[in-house]
Formats: structure tokens, sequence, C-alpha cells
């Protein structure tokens, strides 16, 4: 292999942009087989850019066409500084109140592990713009990211985008609001006003993607009722507790004492306000019984879900978080028992009403093998 | 490599002679070719047969010009015998000898000057690495052919590769010539594919860095089939011979594909007590191996006996009573080994036992799963295990042709290799066939061959979903952005590739290789 191509991680490429005549020069690993394609959909991108007066260079080491014709994007907007080109609308199955267990981080600059992503079955797939992304990699996250989300087959799991804050987030909120993303997070949320902001652009693009907020300060904490009502977007919340703890001065135990506190009032935020609380990303990766207790504990405060920072923490926190037997058996009783017309019943010996027909029905949808 | 013509054999390819017929091909008739018989008149009473150095041993074979030297990879990519015989060949002025290599590695780079130089002509074994680059230019001067361990075996037993002169690396060796590979500061565990080498090689050399006191017991190779002695400062980098330890896989497509493979058995009643299984040292065979222990730790069964490839996790199994008997054909890590060396129950194995296809039954019939991998896949369930899509040499075939005679063959493969889809209409080189080949298991879902009604029929009964290889290729080309564009194969041939019982089933072709 050329030395160049020594240099790029398997499944990605490079791609360099120079004033020039549309020129597009390939160096592949797997020209004998896909090299005439990567120079079509290299082209092709010229080509939604108005065929410019630039020359490229790819260098590829077998990345996928999404990954192509994103790099070669991201090179031609440093140059020409122009808006992203509009792509096709893509369908999204937007589902408000799914199933939101376990969520999974990946880096909108490591595009070559986005093609298993799904593999660890994750309810939540998050491709990240913000903190896993090098300021310098963030044009070419964005474009890869942009034309991945349909490009591929999720199995099922939610697909967000974690933005950057400010302006640079509401920019690629509206380049994405017809991804297919399902819904974005907006980190360091602490202010009403931005959500309003960030809700305008979805509107305009016609989009009906919901928010995940990331409350990682105190301020965003005090402001969490506010923040939580500023729009009906607002699907899920969660906090940032590594940011927040170091802004409190306090140091993160296994037993959580130094986050009590904060948990409940998000809880409490979310509750009163119809979005659901998912607990904050869990960094226990090598203890599956202690992974098992702080999955257990979240959802016994009211949680509904757990961040993972590794694969193999999903099927720990879905194996914890799976009923019982016996829930399972009270929660069917209950779902047969109480309904429009019968609104109490007795089962096994207690009241149950609209309350509890509404655990019955988050216990049985826990209940999937996956 | 003169034009010649080339006839379909009966998977429809284009070969120069002798063409594959069918799985098992024809009954053989006659009998074994056999070593030189000798006395002990000609060997030294007090049983030492040690000679002063290579050189001098190579010298006193009687190795002329021409000749054929054959090794084994037990050593792997820690060899260092290899290059001091070539070495001492060119000294003593022996050239133009082809080298039969149970199977060649990277290190065996150091070759290519004797390559140019004329002391070796060609090399009939596994091709792959900066040996495969060179036989893919067309930079060897005759064709390789490439066979099975099996066929490797077989092709000795009948005579087809007469060998003049074998040279065993022997990790321990006592002066007589018994050897063994489980003890010795460069311990490769199991010597199997030194077997036929011994056997039938007109003249044995047995190279040792661990000269022990006779006998060398237990002694895997028996010193009545070796010449000569010779005592080397080192034959391997102990490093790179087995791994100080083996890492189960993190990688989540192996993982699945791991698990898949396990419910697959599950679901087909294959997985069950008194069950076998063989499976390889890559990372969706550990990941198989670790979620199949599970199970039978859960169930409270226990395998009768597995094959490897042993590694660590094989030896747990063992040692933790959840299989029997480890069946061991090649060792790769300290933990395979020490447990080779110490257990009993941990069998040291050969081609001869494991995989011979002219024999009185092999073991690879005889268990009930084996995990293997492969580069390609066909809509037909045929398969590729040597080459690139591109056309270039990837692999040697391993025991990968004949692990196929198990009762229940899976590859257990990936959807694509990067962006490229390891499904497609036409093979580029064609190394296994269908009735072989059961099930496909990928990180996308399993499809079980048409042929295998009643597997399908199991499986569907225990609630397993299936796919079909025309949906998964449709999933990985859709991903890709297409087909590959097929390799040319308009170029010389280069190798050939042999089925089990030495026919020829394809060839591979001259490519230009990426810059």
């Amino acid at each position: 292999m050329a030395v160049d191509l020594d240099t790029i991680e398997k499944g990605d490429c490079r791609v360099r942009v120079t004033p020039g005549t549309g020129k597009v020069e390939l160096r592949s690993t797997i020209e004998s087989m896909y090299g005439d394609q990567i120079r079509a959909d290299a082209s092709a991108v010229l080509a939604q850019y108005g065929n410019p007066a630039l020359d490229l260079l790819v260098e590829d080491a077998g990345a996928l066409p999404f990954v192509i014709q994103g790099r070669v994007e991201a090179g031609i907007l440093r140059v020409l500084g122009s808006p992203l080109a509009a792509l096709p609308a893509a369908p999204a199955a937007l589902d408000r109140n799914r199933l939101r267990r376990t969520r999974l981080y990946l880096p909108g600059s490591r595009p070559r592990f986005f093609v298993n992503g799904s593999l660890a079955s994750a309810d939540m797939v998050i491709l990240d713009l913000e903190d896993s992304v090098p300021a310098d990699q963030k044009v070419d996250a964005l474009c890869i990211v942009r034309r991945t989300i349909s490009a591929m087959d999720w199995e099922g799991a939610e697909v967000a985008v974690r933005l950057n804050q400010g302006a640079q987030g509401l920019q690629e909120a509206k380049a994405l609001a017809k991804s297919g993303a399902h819904l974005f997070l907006v980190p360091k949320a602490e202010s009403p006003a931005y959500l309003r902001e960030l809700d305008e652009i979805l509107e305009s693009e016609h989009s009906d993607c919901g928010f995940f907020l990331l409350v990682e300060s105190a301020l965003g904490l005090e402001l969490i009722f506010d923040l939580l009502t500023a729009t009906p977007r607002n699907w899920c919340a969660s906090l940032g507790l590594e940011d927040l703890l170091e802004e409190y001065g306090a140091t993160r135990t296994v037993g959580g004492s130094e986050s009590a506190w904060a948990q409940g009032r998000l809880l409490n935020a979310c509750r009163a306000t119809g979005t659901q609380p998912l607990a904050s990303v869990c960094p226990i990766v090598d203890d599956e019984s202690a992974l098992e207790s702080y999955a257990k504990a979240a959802m016994a405060m009211g949680f509904e879900g757990v961040g993972c920072i590794h694969p193999s923490q999903v099927a720990v926190v879905h194996r914890a978080m799976h009923p019982t037997e016996s829930e399972i058996s009270w929660a069917n009783q209950v779902v047969k028992s109480v309904s429009d017309e019968v609104s109490v019943a007795v089962v096994d010996g207690k009241m149950v009403d609209a309350p509890a027909l509404r655990k019955a029905k988050k216990i049985l949808a826990r209940a999937v093998i996956s | 490599m003169s034009v010649m013509n080339l006839t379909k054999n009966a998977v429809g390819r284009e070969v120069p002679y002798r063409g594959y017929t069918g799985i098992y091909g024809e009954i053989p008739t006659g009998t074994k070719a056999g070593a030189p018989l000798r006395s002990v008149a000609q060997y030294p009473s007090n049983g030492d047969k040690r000679a002063a150095n290579l050189v001098e041993a190579i010298r006193a074979s009687g190795l002329k010009n021409g000749g054929t030297v054959s090794t084994h990879h037990h050593l792997r990519n820690g060899d260092e015998v290899a290059i001091q015989i070539f070495s001492a060949c060119e000294e003593l002025g022996i050239g133009d000898l082809k080298w039969f290599p149970s199977a060649v590695f990277p290190c065996h780079e150091n070759l290519i000057p004797f390559l140019e130089r004329g002391v070796i002509r060609s090399i009939e074994g596994s091709l792959n690495g900066p040996l495969g680059d060179y036989a893919s230019r067309g930079l060897l001067r005759e064709w390789s052919v490439l066979r099975s361990h099996g066929n490797r075996y077989r092709s000795i037993q009948a005579g087809e590769v007469h060998i003049d002169l074998a040279v065993i690396a022997a990790p321990a060796c006592d002066s007589f010539g018994n050897m063994t590979g489980a003890i010795g500061p460069s311990a490769c565990g199991v010597l199997g594919f030194a077997v036929a080498d011994a056997t039938y090689a007109d003249h044995v050399i047995a190279v040792t860095d661990h000269l022990v006191d006779f006998p060398c017991a237990p002694w895997q190779i028996p010193g009545n089939d070796v010449d000569q002695v010779v005592v080397v400062d080192r034959i391997g980098d102990s490093s790179k011979i087995v791994s100080g330890t083996t890492v189960m896989t993190s990688s989540p497509e192996r993982i699945r594909i791991g698990e898949n493979v396990a419910k697959f058995a599950l679901a087909a009643g294959i997985l069950r007590d008194g069950w076998s299984f063989q499976a390889g040292a890559g990372g969706v065979s550990l990941a198989f191996t670790r979620v199949a222990s599970q199970i039978m730790r859960d169930q409270g069964i226990t395998a009768r006996f597995v094959r490897g490839g042993s590694n660590k996790y094989l030896v747990e199994m063992l040692e933790s009573g959840l299989a029997k008997v480890l069946l061991d054909g090649q060792t790769f890590d300290l933990e395979g080994v020490r447990s080779v060396r110490e257990n009993r129950n941990h069998v040291m194995t050969s081609p001869y036992t494991s995989y011979n296809l002219h024999g009185k039954g092999h073991f690879a019939s005889m268990i009930d799963l084996a995990v293997l991998g492969a580069t390609e896949v066909d809509l037909d369930f045929n398969a590729n295990v040597v080459s690139h899509s591109d056309g270039r040499l990837l692999h040697g075939i391993g025991g990968w042709q004949d692990a196929l005679f198990s009762p229940c063959t899976v590859l257990a493969v990936p959807t694509m290799r990067g962006r490229v889809p390891i499904l497609r209409r036409r093979l580029t080189t064609f190394c296994g066939p269908s009735e072989l080949i059961d099930v496909v298991v990928t990180e996308r879902g399993t499809a079980i061959n048409p042929r295998r009604q009643d597997l399908i029929q199991k499986v569907e009964d225990a609630g397993m979903k299936l796919t079909t290889l025309e949906d998964l290729l449709h999933g990985a080309e859709t991903l890709a952005g297409g087909a590959p564009k097929e390799a040319d194969q308009s170029g010389d041939i280069v190798a050939l590739i042999t089925w089990v019982d030495g026919t020829i089933l394809d060839t591979v072709r001259r490519t230009e290789l990426p810059k």
C-alpha cells in the first residue's frame, strides 16, 4: 500500500480539495472493485454544488459511499463556504414515548464504526457532533452524518444526533431536520430562548423531530421547569453528571449521594411536564453486577433508561431492566382488568386504576427480548 | 507459463488437468508410497544422530539440485528455520529447489531473495502475505499448488509429492530424534503437520534448540523416522510462535456473529449434551466458544469432545469439565501448550487422523458442528477462502476444506469486509462446494442451504427466524453502493487450487496489485 493510504483508517478516506477543473483523482485500496463508483460518487457531489472550479484528490481505504460523499462535501464547503446543498428528505418513524432503555454514542469523526452501530441492539444510537468530535472535524462529521442516517438500516433503533452548542447547533439542526434523524440531543441546555429558536428552525423545515435535553450545569438545573416547558418537542431529558459534578466541586461515588438531589430534581420536573427521564451515562464497563445494580437503582428511582459508553453494557442493562415473571403476570392482569369501561379493579388484593394501567403497559413494553 | 488447453471441471471452472469431479472423487487403488528401507547398521548404535551443523547435515542428506525440501508451520510467524535451511543449501551450492511448506507466514518474506537467486525454484503450499503477493504478481517461475492440510497429507501418502528432504523444527528433541512440541523455549504444542514428512520423506533432519536426554518422552514423532539431529541456538521467536494469551474479541460485529452461531446451534438441536464442535481461534470463533460455554453451563450439559486450534478458552472448557476431550491440530497460545503437556485428555492429532480423505475414516466427518470462515460465498452456498475479491491471494486453505466434511458446517462471516460484500453471484476463486456448506451465519441474520430442509424445519419449529443469501446480498450491496467489479482473470495462471482428493478446483491468476 502507498504510504498515504497507511495513514488513513480502514473504512475511512481523506479528501483534498484544490482549485481546478473538476478532476477527480483517486487512490484506493479497493480501486479494482469500486474505483469507478467512487469517482462517480465524488463527481456527483461536485455536481450538487454546481460543478465549481475545484479538483479532488480522494485517498480511500474502503470507505462506504456516504463517508466518501460526506468528506467530499466537507472539502467543498471548506473552500466555498456555501450552505449545504439540499438532499432529498428522508422519512423517519417518530415515536415520542418509545423505549429508551439504553443509548450508545458513535463519534461523528469515526464513521467506520457507524455501520455496526446497531449491532449492540441499543434502543437509541447517538451520532455525536459535539464533544467526541475535534473542532477541525466538525464540518466533516455533519456532512457524513447527514448522508449516513437514511443510508443505513438501524434495525429499529432510534437515531439521535447530538448537536453542538450555540449558532453551530442551530445550523446543524436546520441541515439535519429531514435527514431521517428522530431526535436531537441538545447539550448543556440552559436557555429556554435557545430551545425556542431550535424549535422554530425545525418548524420551518416541517420537521417533527423531538429534543433530548442534556442538563449539564447548575444553572440549567435551576431552570429545568422552564427548559422542559419551552417547547412541546421535549421528549426526554438527562443529567450530564460529569460536567455538573465538576461544577459542584463534588466527586462521583458509586453510591451517588452527591448527585441524588440533582437526579431527583430532574426526575420531578420530567414527571411534572410529561418528559421521559433518562439516567446519566454509566462509566462501569468491566463489572457486570455493579452495572446491573446501577441500572436497577436508576429504574427504582423512576428513570427509564441508562446511557452506555461501551456496546458490552447494552445487554447487561436490558437484562437488569427486564421485568420479573411476577411483574409481567401482574401487568398482564391489570391490562385485562382495567380499561375505559372498567376504570377500577382489584388485582392481587390491591386496588388498581389508570396509573396502574400506565405502569403495567410500561412493564410489558420492557419485557422485550433483544 | 504458456497458453494451454483448459477444460471445465464439475463446478464449471476451467482447469489445466485432473479436474474436480465431486466431493469424494474416485476411490484410490494401489498402496501408499513409502520411505526408503534402512538398516540400523547405517546409524550410530548409541543412538546419537547429531550432525555438526545444518550445512553438514544437508550435505550428508544427499540433497541435489531440483530436489524437494519440506517444512512444517507450527512455529508460525516466529519461524527461523526455513531461512537457515535455504542459507545452508545456498552455501552448499544446491539450488533450483522446490520448497514444500505446510504453510507460509509473513516472516517468510525473508525467503524472497532465495527465490530471486534461484535457490528456490517453486513453492507448493499455502501462499499469503508477502509471498502471496509475490505469487500474485506472477513472479514465481512455476505454478504454486495450494492444498488443504488433509490433501497435503494425502498427496505425500499417494506419492504425488515426493519429499527428498524433510527438515523438522523440533522444540524439544533427543539425540536419537524423538521429538515433541510440548516443551522447550520455542514450544509450539502440537507437531501434527510434520507427521507426513517424517513418515514418507527420503531423509529427515530434526532441528532443535532444546536437546534433551534420551528419551524425549512422550514424543509425537519417533526418532525411528529421523536420520539426523542438528542443534542450533534458536529455531524461532517464541513470542511469535504462540501468543502470550488469547484475548477475547470486543468487536460488536464478531460478538454478534458468534452469538448467532450459538443461537442456530441451539435451535437446530445440535448444541446438546454430548455434542462436539470445531471452531478456530479467530474473533468469531472465540465469541462463539464463550456463548456456547455459557449455554452449556446454564443447562448443565457437556461436550464429548471439542477440536481446535487450541487456545485458552478451549482449555478452560476442558479443565472445567465442559468438554471431556480436546483434540488439537495446532496450538495457538501458552495455555494450549501447558495443557497439551499436562493433560492426557488434550490429545495431539495430525492431518492423518483428522483430515486425510484417503484413509479409513477421518475425525472431520465425526464432528457435530464446524464453525469456519470464508472470504466469499455465492448464492448457491459455494465458498472461497483463499482470495480477495480483487483476485489477490489472501490465505492458505488450511484445514478449511477438510473441516467442511462435518455433518453441519457453518460459515460464520460478516456480510461485508469494509466496503466489499462477502456474498456475490460468482466466486472469484472456487474453494468449497455447496454440498458440504450447510449454513451461513452473519451479523445480520442466518441462512440455511435449501439442501438441508431438515435443519430449516428444526430451527423454524424452534422459533428462529431465517433469512436468505439473496436478502443478505441485497442489504450489503445497498450499503456498498453496488456489487464490486469482478477481478480480471484473464492473466496467466499463478496457482492451482486443489480439492482434498488432489483434483483441481480452480486457478488463481496474475493480478495487478495496488501501488
